[in-house]
């Protein structure tokens, strides 16, 4: 009996230990050629890389990842499909995403800039934090249609990523924590802070505002800031700002909370990098900064959630409009769209 | 000399098990070094059979007739408890699979020598795991226990048959963590005997969770009014509720080397 009882127990080991939560990797091997540095003046942000100490390898391991069309079901669609650089991470063109075998979606892909400082993920904020956040593309059937299973598959049979997973965390085991730990290297690495604006708030050279800028910058202020809080320009907080509802009847945060409170809410997108990133809104419905501005003049429709800031709608003179699109303009960072780290390597 | 080859041989999976930087196993035989351990099996039943998925048709407190596909749960936050004294087990953190024997039974080691009188876990996820970002191991969301669009993990799955369902299908996916209206439930069971932890002593507890209290106590469950449960929170915290009480200790058995 006792002998038994020993190899029974000596068995309950063997299998104990592969449905253990292993405990979390050791820390990234850290480098000391990549930082994340907050921009002057602006506030900490959400997330700092708790858990997820940043390296070079890391971030570049996570870039390569983001450009990867293995990560899609038919190898065709990485993360930088629907989110480009040179579209501020959007898709330029493209009211909503196209996935897999060219189906369609419901809804616009975002800019990706400053997501450290974002507080939830998607445009209901559904999900909360930048490390789970691609996991929810990568299984949509409409957009990635792919299983974490199947990506370290094919991963695993790459002598690149062997060597890139290795240089990053040691060993070149590949899982779901690793690969999405490094796609929040890049991802939170894309910070967006050097546009006309940011210099005239730090008194750098090309930071020198226009008259007409100026005036917009107070019409700004005094009409937008309210959810489009500066330096951010957005409070991410989830708001109905009165669009029409289409046939697509997307009910935005309600889809999460189950709330008619939450009907139509989305989440305020950021006003930086604009000219970068059209078209607008959750469903890409306005191609221009004109219509955009035309909605809020004369295009809101009241329902029980409107946001109260808009129930009068936002109505500005011709020039005042010229002067906020001026100022909108001083928003766009040309270095951040260009910046080489940020682009695809092949 | 045979058990003792299995023993080793068993310790060497076990570091080999979590894939961490490779650390040469040595394959010197020797003593291996006596230590502290307690194991739990997780016994999931219906009244007084196992539980089998997929082949038998049972009937819940309401007198539905049910047939389970599919049956997974979280049980984490392990804590031992003797007298006024508790030690939290670290990382503790298990999926419960029907369908993967092995997933059932698991071991902490290095536990300090006490005599263990009760033991506190809890069904589901932490609110600190929903909410820092990726895991791994039990809580890797390649378990198909994590939702993607609205984060947070299912704490506690059910999926099967059933002629009272309109669809003749039902799924219960308890998930959702925000404190108060979250599908997690803390556990405390008083040992029937205690759990004497020494070298050479390996206390196991076995623990008989019956499925079908998931349709019984407080709230008695009909699968014609509730066969797809996902994240409204009402009928999540009814399901909850229920599956908060399913669980007693059957037995603890102890292994002396």
């Amino acid at each position: 009996m006792k002998k038994t009882c020993i190899a029974i127990i000596g068995l309950m080991f063997s299998a104990a230990c592969f449905f253990v939560a292993c405990k979390p990797d050791p820390a990234i091997i850290p480098s000391k050629d990549i930082s994340f540095d907050i921009p002057p003046g602006w506030p900490q942000p959400f997330y700092n890389f708790e858990n997820n100490t940043l390296s070079k390898n890391g971030f570049e391991l996570g870039r390569k990842l983001f450009f990867d069309p293995r990560l899609s079901r038919t190898n065709t669609v990485s993360c930088g499909t629907c989110h480009q650089p040179f579209s501020a991470f959007a898709q330029l063109d493209h009211n909503v995403s196209h996935g897999v075998e060219d189906k369609i979606g419901t809804r616009n892909s975002p800019s990706l800039f400053n997501l450290n400082w974002h507080t939830s993920f998607f445009w209901d904020g559904g999900v909360n934090h930048l490390e789970v956040q691609p996991i929810n593309p990568i299984q949509n059937p409409v957009e990635m249609d792919e299983n974490f299973g199947n990506i370290i598959v094919k991963l695993s049979s790459d002598a690149d990523y062997k060597a890139r997973f290795t240089a990053t965390y040691g060993n070149d085991s590949i899982n779901s924590q690793r690969i999405l730990k490094a796609l929040a290297q890049f991802m939170g690495m894309l910070v967006s802070s050097n546009s006309k604006y940011d210099k005239y708030m730090r008194g750098e050279a090309g930071g020198n505002m226009t008259e007409g800028e100026l005036r917009g910058l107070a019409i700004f202020k005094a009409n937008c800031a309210g959810c489009h809080k500066e330096p951010l320009f957005s409070d991410f907080s989830l708001r109905n700002n009165g669009l029409s509802v289409t046939t697509a009847n997307d009910s935005g945060r309600a889809i999460i909370t189950h709330s008619v409170t939450d009907l139509y809410k989305f989440k305020v997108p950021s006003l930086r990098n604009l000219k970068y990133s059209p078209p607008y809104m959750h469903d890409g419905r306005f191609t221009t900064l004109n219509q955009v501005l035309d909605h809020y003049a004369s295009g809101i429709q009241k329902s029980a959630t409107l946001d109260p800031s808009l129930a009068e709608g936002i109505r500005l003179s011709k020039q005042e409009r010229e002067d906020l699109k001026a100022f909108l303009n001083t928003l766009n960072d040309e270095d951040f769209v260009k910046d080489p780290r940020f682009q695809e390597v092949l | 000399m045979k058990n003792l080859i299995l023993f080793i041989f068993s310790m060497g999976l076990l570091t080999a098990g979590c894939r961490k930087k490779p650390d040469p196993v040595k394959p010197v035989i020797q003593q291996p070094e006596k230590k502290t351990s307690i194991s739990f099996t997780f016994k999931n039943v219906v009244g007084n059979e196992l539980l089998s998925l997929e082949d038998t048709w049972y009937r819940n407190e309401n007198g539905d007739s049910i047939r389970l596909s599919s049956y997974k749960y979280y049980v984490t936050n392990f804590v031992l408890v003797k007298g006024d004294s508790e030690y939290v087990v670290p990382e503790s953190y298990y999926l419960i699979d029907e369908s993967n024997p092995q997933s059932k039974t698991f071991t902490f080691e290095g536990i300090p020598a006490g005599d263990y009188d009760k033991i506190k876990f809890m069904i589901g996820v932490d609110v600190a795991r929903n909410t820092s970002g990726a895991q791994t191991g039990a809580l890797d969301p390649i378990h198909g226990m994590f939702w993607d669009w609205s984060t947070g993990y299912i704490m506690a799955k059910m999926e099967g048959w059933s002629p009272q369902s309109g669809t003749k299908q039902f799924f219960y996916h308890a998930g959702g963590f925000k404190l108060g209206k979250g599908a997690q439930r803390d556990v405390v069971l008083e040992l029937p005997k205690k759990a004497t932890v020494i070298p050479s002593y390996y206390p196991h507890i076995i623990i008989r969770s019956d499925v079908m209290e998931w349709f019984k106590t407080p709230t008695t469950i009909s699968i014609a009014s509730m066969n797809a449960v996902m994240s409204d929170l009402t009928e999540v915290k009814t399901i909850a509720d229920n599956y908060a009480n399913m669980f007693t200790v059957e037995d603890v058995m102890t292994a002396v080397e």
